[in-house]
C-alpha cells in the first residue's frame, strides 16, 4: 500500500461536516428542510468547545428562525473554512510522511482594517453572497444573478481587493453561465461553496500581512502553471532561490474570446524574461522581496544560464501554507516524477499535456478526493529530446497573428463613431 | 472525479475561434443570449442582436435603434451569426441550456439550436448591449499584477 492511497483519519468525518453546509447552500437558506438544519446543529457541535463555539451555536440556532443575518452566514463560513483547512493540514502530513519532507510553518500578522473606500465594495460583494446562500445554488435564475454585474465591477475597480476581485469574478462568471442552474445535471456543491466561502471571508477582512524579505540571487525556473477563467489569467513560476521554494506571479485580466495558446502571450508580455525562461529552461537573476508563504514580489529579472530542471535538486520541505489559506486545494507538492500509483490529474488543453505522457514529467501533487500529478514540464526520451508542455503553448503564442484584442477594439471604435 | 465533490473547475471544450470580425461580441446574459454583429455591407455599421430564452423571441436592430430589415418571418443572417459565433464559443449544449430549449444536450450544432428559435420578432433596446460589450472590453484596460491570487488553485484548468 502507497502512502497515497486512503485518506487520512478524521478527513472523511470532516468531509461529511463540510457535505452537510454545503446542502443546506444548495437548497437555500430560505428554505431549510429539517434534513438541513439537522446538519446545521452537528456543525455546531463539532465546534462546541472552539473559539468558534458559540457563534456556530448562534448561528445553527438562529437561521432556521428565519433571521437571517450576514453575520451567521460569515460564522458558518468560518467553520467550514476550519474545517478544510484541518483537512488540508491532516494531508500535508500524510505527504511529508510519506515523501521524506517537512512542514513548514508560515507566519503571518494581523491584515490592516480597510479604508472605508475599500470596505464599502466589501460590503456589496457580501450582500450579494447572503443572497445567494439565501435563495441557494439549486435554483439560480439568470435575471437573479445579472445584477451581480455591478458589485462585481466595483471589486475589480478597488487597488487592494485583487484576491477578492479575482475570485469573486470567477464564480460571478461561473453562475452566469451555468443558470438556470435547475438544468444542470449536477450541481458541483463542494466547489461552489469552498467559492462561496472564500469569497465570504475575503469580504470580512484584507488577507493576512505577511513580512517579506529583501532577496536576490539566481532562480532555478522549474516550470508554469496556469489557471484561468474567462476574465483573468494567472501564470505561477515555480522556481528554487537559495534552496526553498519560491513562486512568482503574473496575471492579466482578459476577456473570453482570448483563447487557446493567445492566453499564454498576455503572461509573456507582462513578464518577457520570466515567461523566456519557462519556454526555454533556464535560471533568472531576479531581485525582490520574499515572503514567509514563499511567494515573491520581483523587483528585477534579468536573463540567466540553461537549465536542466530535472537535473535540479528539490528542497526537502512542502511549499509553505499561510494559515488563513489552509485548504485541500492549496497542497501543491513539487516532485521530480510522479510517485507510483498517483493518478495523473486531468489537466486542459491549454497547459499543453496531451493524453499520452512524455517520458519524463515533473510536477505537482495535488488533492482533490485523492492525490493526483499535476505536470508542469515534460520532456521526450530519444536522441533529441524536446521539451513539453508550457514551453510548446509559449512558442505557439509567439506565433499569434491577428490577436483577438485588437480585433475587438477596432469593432468597438467603429461603433462609437457609428453610435 | 465526483463532480459534486470536485473542487477544480470541469474541464471544458476548448471554443473554436469565432469570426471576431463577423460577431465580436456574443454573451449568454440575464436570460438572453445577445450580441454585436458586424454588418455584411457596411465597415461603419453593426446589428446588435439578441433572441431570449425560453419564448425564444429574436430581436435585431442597428446600433441607432433601426430594425434589422432582414426579419420578415424568421430570424436573419445576423442572428444566424450570432447563434454559429455562441455555438463556437460556448459548445451548443451551453447555448441551449442558455436559451432555455428542451433537452439542451441534445443540441449539437448551431442548426440545432436555430431550429428550435420558433419565437416572434421583438422590439429591444440596442444601447444595454452596446453598454455590455464596452464592459466586456473593460476587462483587457484593468491593470495587471503579480500578486499572488491563491483563490485561483480552484481555476487551474490549465
Amino acid at each position: 500500500m502507497s502512502w497515497s492511497s486512503s485518506n487520512p483519519d478524521g478527513v472523511s468525518d470532516a468531509l461529511a461536516l463540510v457535505a452537510s453546509f454545503d446542502a443546506a447552500l444548495v437548497s437555500g437558506f430560505s428554505r431549510l428542510d429539517p434534513s438541513a438544519v439537522d446538519g446545521l446543529t452537528e456543525l455546531a457541535g463539532a465546534f462546541s468547545g472552539t473559539p468558534l463555539g458559540p457563534a456556530v451555536a448562534d448561528a445553527a440556532a438562529a437561521l432556521p428562525r428565519g433571521e437571517l443575518l450576514a453575520h451567521h452566514f460569515v460564522s458558518l463560513a468560518a467553520a467550514r473554512a476550519s474545517l478544510m483547512g484541518a483537512v488540508a493540514d491532516a494531508l500535508a502530513e500524510q505527504a511529508a510522511a510519506g515523501l521524506g519532507l517537512t512542514v513548514p510553518e508560515c507566519v503571518t500578522d494581523a491584515p490592516p482594517p480597510p479604508s472605508p473606500e475599500v470596505s464599502a465594495p466589501m460590503e456589496g460583494a457580501r450582500d450579494w453572497l447572503v443572497e445567494l446562500a439565501l435563495g441557494g445554488f439549486g435554483q439560480l435564475e439568470p435575471r437573479a444573478i445579472a445584477p451581480a454585474a455591478a458589485t462585481v465591477e466595483r471589486v475589480q475597480n478597488t487597488p487592494g481587493l485583487e484576491r477578492l476581485a479575482a475570485v469573486l469574478t470567477g464564480l460571478s462568471d461561473e453562475l452566469m453561465d451555468s443558470a438556470p442552474t435547475a438544468m444542470l445535471p449536477v450541481i458541483p456543491a463542494r466547489r461552489w461553496a469552498d467559492l462561496w466561502t472564500r469569497c465570504l471571508l475575503l469580504t470580512q477582512a484584507l488577507p493576512d500581512a505577511q513580512d517579506a524579505v529583501e532577496v536576490s540571487g539566481t532562480l532555478a525556473v522549474v516550470g508554469c502553471e496556469l489557471r484561468h477563467h474567462d476574465h483573468l489569467v494567472h501564470g505561477v513560476v515555480w522556481g528554487v532561490l537559495d534552496g526553498r521554494w519560491v513562486r512568482a506571479h503574473v496575471s492579466a485580466w482578459k476577456v473570453d474570446a482570448i483563447a487557446g495558446a493567445e492566453v499564454w502571450g498576455l503572461l509573456g508580455a507582462q513578464a518577457p524574461v520570466l515567461m523566456a525562461a519557462c519556454l526555454n529552461p533556464s535560471s533568472v537573476e531576479v531581485a525582490g522581496f520574499l515572503a514567509p508563504s514563499g511567494d515573491l514580489h520581483l523587483t528585477s529579472v534579468a536573463p540567466g544560464a540553461p537549465l536542466d530542471p530535472f537535473a535540479l535538486d528539490f528542497p526537502g520541505n512542502l511549499p509553505a501554507i499561510p494559515p488563513r489559506d489552509r485548504h485541500p486545494v492549496q497542497l501543491a507538492i513539487p516532485v521530480a516524477a510522479c510517485p507510483a500509483g498517483v493518478p495523473r490529474v486531468r489537466i486542459g488543453a491549454l497547459s499543453g499535456f496531451g493524453d499520452v505522457p512524455p517520458a519524463f514529467e515533473l510536477g505537482l501533487l495535488r488533492w482533490d478526493g485523492q492525490w493526483g500529478f499535476q505536470p508542469l514540464l515534460g520532456r521526450t526520451s530519444g536522441r533529441k529530446p524536446k521539451w513539453v508542455g508550457p514551453p510548446e503553448q509559449l512558442a505557439a503564442a509567439a506565433k499569434v497573428k491577428a490577436p483577438a484584442l485588437d480585433i475587438l477594439r477596432e469593432r468597438a471604435s467603429k461603433l462609437l463613431r457609428a453610435g | 472525479m465526483d463532480p459534486t465533490t470536485s473542487m477544480v473547475v470541469q474541464a471544458r471544450d476548448v471554443p473554436a475561434r469565432r469570426k471576431l470580425k463577423k460577431v465580436p461580441f456574443v454573451e449568454l446574459y440575464g436570460g438572453r443570449l445577445q450580441g454585436v454583429v458586424s454588418s455584411g455591407s457596411s465597415a461603419t455599421r453593426v446589428y446588435v442582436s439578441a433572441i431570449e430564452a425560453k419564448s425564444t423571441d429574436y430581436s435585431c436592430a442597428t446600433n441607432n435603434n433601426r430594425p434589422c430589415g432582414g426579419l420578415r418571418g424568421g430570424p436573419c443572417k445576423h442572428l444566424q451569426a450570432l447563434v454559429d459565433n455562441a455555438v463556437a464559443q460556448y459548445g451548443a449544449p451551453r447555448v441551449a441550456r442558455g436559451l432555455q430549449l428542451a433537452d439542451p444536450d441534445a443540441c449539437t450544432s448551431a442548426r440545432d439550436i436555430l431550429a428550435r428559435i420558433v419565437g416572434s420578432k421583438q422590439k429591444m433596446d440596442a444601447s444595454e448591449v452596446f453598454s455590455r460589450f464596452l464592459a466586456y472590453l473593460r476587462y483587457v484596460e484593468l491593470p495587471p499584477g503579480q500578486a499572488p491570487l491563491p483563490e485561483l488553485s480552484w481555476f487551474l484548468t490549465g
